[in-house]
């Protein structure tokens, strides 16, 4: 109940926020909001499915390039332009998802980073299509007449409320059939056969439906940031994506967003951060000859990375499931121990 | 076909065996590891830069000569790999395959942070003891960086298999990566052979980043497409299979150079993923590697 008010409260004030935040600050939210989705929907296919993807990266990509490209040549309105992003990098999916049935463990890592390796490239290549290293700008959504609102506010609203309509999308797709299916093939393929549950097609769904969730993101970026260029879709941002499900918890609604809200964070953070680190290794002497510090952001990604794998594996929703459970364990010994009637009391009756 | 056709082709085999020797290198330092820590060492490429950085800093900033250069820098090499096991992966060692990946991509993050930071983003040029000439050999005219490359990798390669087939630690280290608990049960120090495995690729990593660095230049991102093309190479000859990965390393080199002659050069990447992609789903287990069998 409790749980469920805290739940409307932060609906509402993230549908008000962005009335009364600045420009940066709906950019920053809006970017939240996007990897949001691609945090609900890698963690569908890694946590809830079991398979690893590097590759998301790219089916970001596909879905941004879908989008501008039907939005600029068709001039189909902003959400059937997104929503064709979100498709055309679902389709890509279900098709890896096809040659990923036989892989699992290090070999589905390996084959989905080589996707996020060539993707970028090919974007290079189709020139005519993707406009090669220029990229392709795309116009904005122009906020609706008589609403008031600046573009950054509009933006940021349809970053929000896409994210949300997700988080309830997929907080119902786990609990029902297909997620249970997800889980069931994670936990035991043979099991999970054993009892009905077709491999083939829940493992290839789990591939489409994450990347389409991808996809949609990509879509939102490409409308955010108003241009995009194979240059943002590179593996690291795969391995970004990977990073905020794990650090947020995999197989968890609530990790999702966790994980997409600090990765957006992190480096605003921590280019302070380093700044500090820079200004102390001069101190003792040890000027670095690189040009930024800004780029020590990644080691700062790599050891939390590590951190979090040894420390607390299940993620940091794993630390609030254990506080949790600690609470709920102190309440219940309590009831037990009213409930029964002590040995002393019987003995002494 | 006419002769100089074939020709050409020739010299597309070469340079393109010349590539595929670091591919197999690091392909190797990648199987080392796997087979006696079922890891897949994402980071193995960005080590690989990160110890041909140093020897970069041995030798254009504190003037040392070349060949205690090169020595130093593998005695380093050998340190980081062992302390990578010892420190990061022995945690993580039981974990599910996720972990363990996700960990070796944080490695990945932190080498190649840390070398753009301290060592810039700019290109350098390696110092390399072959000059650029060339030579003529049955009509083909074949680099001398290129000879140099495939004779140091094919040196190498005959060394490590004299020292895993020929001497105790080696045998001991075939037996850890063979069948752990038995090798345990014989008395051999197990947690210290598997360091010495991930040292052993680490230096391995390092002559490939030497060798690759005086022909692709030096820079953080070096060994991304080397790294990839190593996975294809490892891939192809099984990740089971250290001959394996060298024939695979080979392979994918000269495959790369032919296509690349014969289509187009942009879509290398391309390649490389559908090479990679078609392996494993037609032989999962590669050209030399064994299945395993799951048991349930």
């Amino acid at each position: 109940m409790l749980g469920r008010l805290l739940l409307g409260v932060l609906v509402v004030a993230l549908l008000v926020a962005p009335l009364f935040v600045n420009q940066f600050a709906n950019f920053v939210l809006s970017r939240m909001a996007i990897y949001t989705v691609v945090a609900l929907g890698l963690n569908l296919l890694t946590g809830y499915s079991g398979q690893m993807s590097l590759g998301h990266g790219a089916f970001f990509a596909i879905g941004a390039y879908g989008t501008a490209i039907v939005a600029n040549r068709l001039g189909l309105p902003w959400p059937l332009c997104i929503l064709v992003g979100g498709l055309v990098a679902g389709f890509a999916g279900y098709l890896l998802g096809w040659p990923s049935l036989r892989l699992s463990g290090p070999y589905l890592a390996i084959a989905t980073l080589a996707l996020a390796i060539a993707v970028p490239q090919a974007l290079l290549k189709f020139e005519g299509l993707t406009g090669g290293v220029q990229g392709l700008k795309l116009a904005q959504p122009r906020p609706p007449a008589g609403l008031g609102l600046a573009q950054d506010q509009w933006l940021a609203y349809i970053c929000l409320v896409t994210a949300i309509l997700m988080v309830w999308v997929t907080v119902n797709l786990v609990r029902g059939r297909v997620g249970r299916a997800f889980i069931a093939l994670r936990d035991s393929e043979i099991a999970a056969q054993a009892v009905g549950v077709s491999l083939p097609r829940f493992k290839t769904l789990a591939f489409a439906v994450s990347a389409f969730y991808t996809g949609l993101a990509g879509g939102l970026l490409a409308y955010l940031l108003g241009y995009i260029a194979p240059d943002a879709f590179t593996l690291v941002v795969s391995i970004e994506f990977l990073t905020m499900v794990v650090i947020g918890g995999l197989a968890s609604v609530a990790g999702s967003v966790i994980g997409a809200v600090l990765i957006v964070i992190l480096p605003l953070v921590s280019s302070n951060l380093t700044d500090y680190l820079a200004a102390l290794l001069n101190l003792v002497g040890l000027s670095a000859v690189g040009a930024t510090t800004r780029g020590l952001i990644w080691a700062i990604y790599g050891v939390i990375l590590i951190l979090v794998m040894v420390f607390l594996p299940g993620g940091l929703i794993s630390l609030y499931d254990k506080i949790a459970g600690f609470w709920a364990a102190k309440r219940e010994g309590a009831v037990k121990r009213s409930a029964v009637p002590s040995p002393e009391v019987k003995g002494g009756g | 076909m006419t002769e100089g056709q074939l020709l050409s082709l020739g010299q597309q085999v070469v340079s393109g065996l010349s590539a595929g020797s670091i591919y197999a290198l690091l392909a190797l330092a990648l199987v080392l590891i796997y087979q006696s820590t079922d890891v897949v060492n994402f980071a193995q490429g960005e080590m690989a830069m990160f110890t041909t950085f140093i020897a970069f800093t041995l030798l254009t900033w504190y003037g040392v000569p070349f060949v205690p250069a090169v020595i130093l820098t593998l005695v380093l090499a050998f340190l980081l790999g062992y302390l990578v096991e010892r420190v990061v992966i022995r945690p993580v060692e039981d974990a599910p395959v996720l972990s363990v990946v996700i960990v070796t991509l944080g490695l990945y993050s932190i080498f190649n942070s840390v070398a753009g930071w301290v060592w810039g983003y700019v290109p350098k040029g390696f110092p390399s003891p072959i000059s650029a000439g060339t030579v003529r050999f049955l009509g083909l005219t074949v680099g001398l960086l290129d000879l140099w490359i495939l004779g140091c990798a094919i040196l190498i390669m005959a060394l490590l298999h004299l020292f895993l087939h020929r001497t105790t630690l080696g045998t001991a280290m075939r037996a850890t990566a063979h069948n752990r608990s038995a090798a345990r049960l014989v008395g051999i120090p197990v947690g210290r052979m598997l360091s010495l495995g991930w040292g052993l690729s680490a230096v391995l990593g390092a002559i490939a980043g030497m060798l690759a660095a005086p022909k692709i230049f030096l820079e953080p991102n070096m060994m991304a497409g080397v790294l990839l093309y190593a996975f294809a190479g490892a891939v192809l000859g099984g990740l089971s299979s250290p001959s394996g990965a060298i024939i695979g390393g080979l392979l994918v080199g000269v495959i790369e150079n032919l296509l690349g002659a014969l289509v187009a050069t942009e879509l290398k990447a391309g390649l490389a993923f559908f090479m990679i992609l078609a392996v494993l789903v037609v032989r999962p287990q590669g050209l030399f590697g064994t299945a395993r069998r799951r048991k349930v």
